[in-house]
């Protein structure tokens, strides 16, 4: 049985539908974000199941129970706060155990067990400090075990580490991992920055304008995103303007201007028919690229692959690899990564990638088929 | 230090001092006020009317509405151009005298501060012999009031102020005879007393029979005040209010002032009229007064004479309901007449300056009863 | 070091002399004040002087001379060149009964301060957290300050009367009259009135700087509304409890027109007692004598509330 369960969950603000018929499951253990760019409801999402909006429609339920309708102190559920929202006026060991003194705790294992928290964070000997004489990562720890001292089902995360700068916000994405792994909490987590998803979550919920867009590991997501805006949103990928000219069992015939390339099947998630205006994606890193003596020179336009040449415009440093942004002959500007120093700005290069690694989305607003099926 | 929080303090505050004025304020001020008006001083006027009056007159009188009826009926008649300065406490004009007054042509004053200034040599002495209208004066109020020292008259009283008990009319078939009425557990919750030291103290000393300006038993005075206390709706402390208690007919008896009692009566149509116990009332008087230093004393003593004609003393009944110091039975309507006519058989005590003894212990006294 | 502030000088100092080729005699008094100020940035003690000097010179002249004159006169015989004399503090801190009459003052001022401060925080409490009509609400709370208090007080007078507007409407609904006029729920009606805008006004200044993350973080770890006030609301906003119950304790002991116009025959204060010593009983000296003592022990009070509510509840919005 999932631990945390939504389904159909909506909120109306007015005319303004934040959350639309959102659904997940979250299962024991797991440590789950929620991504989307800002305004995608995602941190309503969390506010619902923390308790301090009330759903317009559709349920939550915890451990098999429905939590909608009971109010934020009686719902098994923890929450670090964006700015984290730590009481000033008192220390952190008070902090720390202020859930518990809720709970009515006694004294002496309420010390006993923020001691533990702090120990767990890595904050022993804090416990008398305020929380402003603390730099913001010792500020994150203790809004963490806060979070965590009630052993509550689910931590939820509403952007925490935003504010911190990125390595720090690196350290703490491994130290949330360890300290799930070490408390066996479930978390759910919601940010913006696909990076911080990528590198700490299970499974993500991708959510934009409201809805999901897609439900699926790391892995799943990278590779197969269901739409375009997912490919988009996570991890940087490359599109090029196409029409479809012919389906069949195996193959999906494409026309991307100067010539056909027939892709695969499963390269498109949804339906596609003769005329449909699409995108074909494709990520970077799976394109190959190497110096063009001529014009057309290494094209091999065969027919499962795609080729154009161009000319290097920018290089931008990552290590081992380089990202080049590259103005191509055929389709505008694309970006490319391969091995650095292999090429300065303003070579000529040739670049290809094979047709099994694209994705194919119905384009958005693109050119409805035509009335009269000119094919 | 004061904390002045309470923001202004009373609507009407023209006559808080009354009847509680004494000494306190400055005593030692020595002799400042010099002569720095004009040259002439009243008494160098030996003949009726005076001649050559100067052209204006600065009048600090707190008769508001009679002093707005003074101005342009005497400018009028003389031309002369009066001015008035509405005051509220006498320490106001007194101050200026001890500073040295060069602005200040006619006060009108209470007894109390007419006899510090008196002793203080602020004031000029007034012909009064020459004065035609001084003989309106009634005598009651010519052989109570203190306003001459060493054969000299330094005022000419304007107004007798009572400290009447005011009841309502329609409740008491008669006017109650005594103040007993205010301790009559008849009457509980329907009375009033005046939230002012000496008039409260003062009403307990005539009802306990006691002299009311020199008492021999203060213990008996605060026994009848805190014993009266039950039956009292409240005392009130700004006359507005005061006249309220009446108006609304909150209360049926207790202590008001004539004025007031008037305004009630014929500008509220409140069933009220006031009385003089048989234990007696307590009255004083204002009077006018030309200071030192005057810049138009002749215009000033000009001015005192006219207030006193009949016509124009009258005036301060028919605006505000008070008592000029002349005899004014002649102008009155019927009904007016009646209101103002004070029986022969009345036992009117006049309010004497009180010893510095005397007023700190009614003020003990006052302040212990409404704290019991 | 100082380079670019020096340019902007003169940049300025150029577009002066600019607009005094049109207007003449300008570029003297440009040149004369820049002079001034140039003199004062190199004394900064002179400057200091002359920035700090204005507000204190009227404070001394305002407050401090006063209050110096009434402690002189306290220790006087008489109002003006009398003898000094310990004699007025002794009268008053021996006598039972104006102790009786503090007492009273005291227990009075606690009780207004308790109902103006409950009242008002829950009123600044809804402005802030219920409404978008804020700057309405808060017009409409300050506007009584516009009528003059008396006049406030006889409005008063006439709603609480018998037979006045309360015991009308009473009587319209079929509930017995009141009659609450010249009583001391009168007296509490018509302080919580006055003062309600003094505590209101810090009150909600507080609640605003309050971060509702707080109340939220406090729900979401267990605790109810009630221990959310009292744990967080309550010592988060405690500088603005303390600003509104200082603002409203202290013109409260000092009140004398209120109980007066609106209390019956046992509403005494203290400040009924100093004012009858100036306005009627001309005993300035025994006045000024009753101010300083009621002055020193209102400050005290003031002090060890602040001190205690200071140790109850922590430093609390000082970091916030």
């Amino acid at each position: 049985m999932s631990l945390l369960r939504v389904s159909g969950l909506t909120k109306e603000f007015g005319d303004l539908t934040a959350v639309d018929d959102v659904s997940f499951d979250i299962e024991d253990g797991e440590f789950v974000s929620i991504l989307g760019p800002s305004g995608s409801g995602k941190s309503t999402v969390l506010r619902m199941v923390a308790g301090f909006e009330e759903p317009t429609e559709g349920e939550i339920s915890l451990d098999d129970v429905e939590i909608v309708g009971s109010p934020p102190f009686e719902r098994d559920v923890n929450m670090v706060f964006q700015d984290l929202a730590l009481f000033p006026h008192l220390t952190v060991a008070e902090n720390i155990g202020y859930g518990l003194k809720q709970s009515g705790v006694p004294a002496d294992e309420r010390r006993e067990r923020t001691e533990r928290m702090l120990e767990m964070v890595r904050l022993e000997g804090y416990g008398d400090r305020a929380p402003a004489e603390l730099s913001g990562g010792e500020q994150q720890r203790v809004a963490l075990a806060r979070a965590l001292v009630n052993e509550p089902a689910l931590v939820l995360f509403d952007e925490p580490l935003s504010s911190l700068d990125r390595k720090l916000r690196q350290h703490m994405q491994s130290e949330l991992q360890r300290i799930q792994l070490e408390t066996d909490t479930t978390f759910l987590y919601v940010t913006h920055d696909q990076e911080v998803a990528l590198a700490v979550s299970d499974r993500l919920v991708v959510l934009d304008d409201g809805e999901i867009q897609q439900v699926g590991t790391v892995e799943e997501l990278y590779e197969a995103p269901a739409s375009r805006f997912v490919a988009d949103f996570i991890g940087d990928v490359n599109a090029v303007e196409g029409r479809v000219t012919a389906v069949d069992d195996g193959t999906i015939g494409l026309d991307v201007g100067d010539g056909e390339v027939s892709v695969p099947r499963d390269a498109a998630v949804e339906e596609l028919a003769v005329d449909d205006a699409v995108d074909v994606c494709i990520r970077p890193f799976l394109m190959r690229a190497e110096p063009a003596e001529s014009d057309r020179d290494a094209v091999d336009d065969a027919n499962e692959t795609f080729s154009t040449t161009g000319v290097v415009r920018s290089r931008s440093y990552q290590g081992s690899d380089s990202l080049y942004g590259i103005e191509t002959d055929r389709w505008g500007r694309l970006s490319a990564e391969v091995r650095s120093a292999s090429f300065d700005v303003d070579d000529r290069v040739a670049i290809a990638w094979d047709a099994a690694d694209v994705h194919v989305y119905r384009r958005e607003g693109g050119a409805p088929p035509s009335e009269d099926g000119g094919a | 230090m004061r904390k002045v929080t309470d923001g202004s303090t009373s609507l009407n505050r023209r006559r808080f001092l009354q009847g509680a004025a004494t000494t306190g304020v400055a005593a030692a001020a020595g002799c400042l006020g010099g002569d720095g008006g004009s040259d002439r001083v009243p008494m160098d006027v030996t003949e009726w009317p005076p001649e050559n009056l100067e052209s204006s007159l600065n009048m600090w009188n707190w008769y508001d509405s009679w002093a707005e009826y003074a101005i342009d009926a005497f400018g009028e008649e003389f031309d002369v151009d009066v001015s008035n300065s509405g005051y509220s406490s006498a320490d106001q004009w007194y101050s200026q005298l001890q500073a040295g007054n060069d602005e200040i042509d006619n006060i009108a004053a209470t007894t109390n501060w007419v006899e510090r200034s008196i002793e203080n040599d602020f004031l000029h002495e007034i012909p009064v012999d020459i004065m035609p209208a001084w003989e309106n004066i009634t005598d009651r109020i010519k052989e109570a009031s203190s306003y001459q020292q060493d054969g000299s008259t330094y005022a000419v009283p304007e107004s007798l102020v009572l400290y009447p008990l005011t009841y309502n009319d329609e409740y008491f078939d008669s006017a109650p005879d005594s103040w007993g009425v205010l301790w009559d557990e008849e009457h509980e919750g329907n009375l009033c007393m005046w939230d002012n030291a000496t008039v409260s103290c003062q009403i307990a000393a005539l009802y306990t029979g006691q002299d009311p300006i020199q008492p021999d038993d203060y213990d008996e005075i605060e026994e009848v005040l805190i014993q009266q206390k039950p039956l009292l709706q409240t005392y009130w402390g700004d006359y507005q209010q005061g006249m309220s208690l009446f108006v609304n007919e909150d209360v049926v008896a207790g202590p008001l002032t004539m004025g007031r009692t008037y305004s009630a009566r014929f500008g509220e149509g409140a069933p009220v009229h006031y009385t003089a116990p048989q234990e007696g009332a307590m009255y004083t008087s204002d009077l006018f007064v030309i200071p030192k230093g005057a810049p138009n004393p002749i215009a000033s003593l000009q001015f005192t004479n006219w207030a006193s004609e009949t016509e124009n003393a009258a005036q301060l009944f028919e605006t505000m309901g008070y008592q000029p110091a002349v005899d004014i039975s002649d102008e009155l309507s019927e009904e007016d007449a009646e209101f103002t006519n004070w029986p022969d058989e009345w036992n009117l005590v006049f309010s004497e300056t009180l010893s510095d003894e005397v007023r700190s212990r009614y003020d003990e006294i006052w302040t212990a009863v409404k704290a019991a | 070091m100082a380079r670019s502030p020096r340019s902007d000088d003169e940049r300025s100092a150029e577009s002066g002399k600019r607009l005094a080729a049109d207007g003449g005699s300008v570029s003297d008094a440009d040149g004369r004040l820049s002079d001034l100020t140039s003199f004062f940035r190199e004394r900064p003690r002179l400057r200091t002087l002359a920035i700090a000097g204005p507000p204190y010179g009227l404070l001394v002249f305002f407050f401090a001379i006063p209050l110096l004159a009434m402690l002189v006169v306290s220790f006087q015989t008489d109002q003006i060149g009398g003898a000094w004399t310990l004699g007025n503090y002794v009268d008053f801190l021996t006598s039972e009964t104006y102790l009786t009459v503090v007492w009273r003052t005291f227990l009075l001022s606690v009780q207004v301060t308790a109902i103006v401060a409950g009242v008002g925080y829950a009123l600044a409490y809804s402005i802030v957290r219920f409404s978008r009509r804020t700057t309405l609400l808060l017009l409409l709370v300050i506007l009584p300050f516009w009528t003059s208090y008396i006049i406030r007080m006889y409005a008063w007078i006439n709603i609480l009367q018998s037979d006045g507007v309360l015991d009308s409407i009473l009587n319209l609904v079929g509930l017995p009259a009141l009659s609450l006029l010249y009583t001391e729920t009168a007296v509490l009606i018509g302080f919580t009135y006055v003062w309600l805008p003094l505590a209101v006004l810090p009150f909600y200044a507080s609640l605003t700087n309050l971060d509702a993350d707080l109340i939220e973080a406090s729900k979401d770890l267990g605790a109810g509304p009630i221990r959310t006030f009292l744990s967080v609301t309550l010592p988060m906003t405690i500088n603005g409890v303390v600003t509104g119950v200082v603002l409203v304790f202290i013109p409260t002991f000092g009140s004398f027109i209120t109980p007066r116009l609106l209390g019956g025959t046992n509403n005494v204060m203290i400040g009924m007692v100093i004012e009858n010593q100036f306005k009627s009983a001309f005993n300035w000296p025994f006045g000024a004598a009753i101010g300083m003592v009621i002055s020193v022990v209102v400050v005290a009070l003031l002090v060890l509330a602040t001190r205690l509510g200071g140790g109850l509840f922590g430093t609390g919005g000082e970091t916030s």
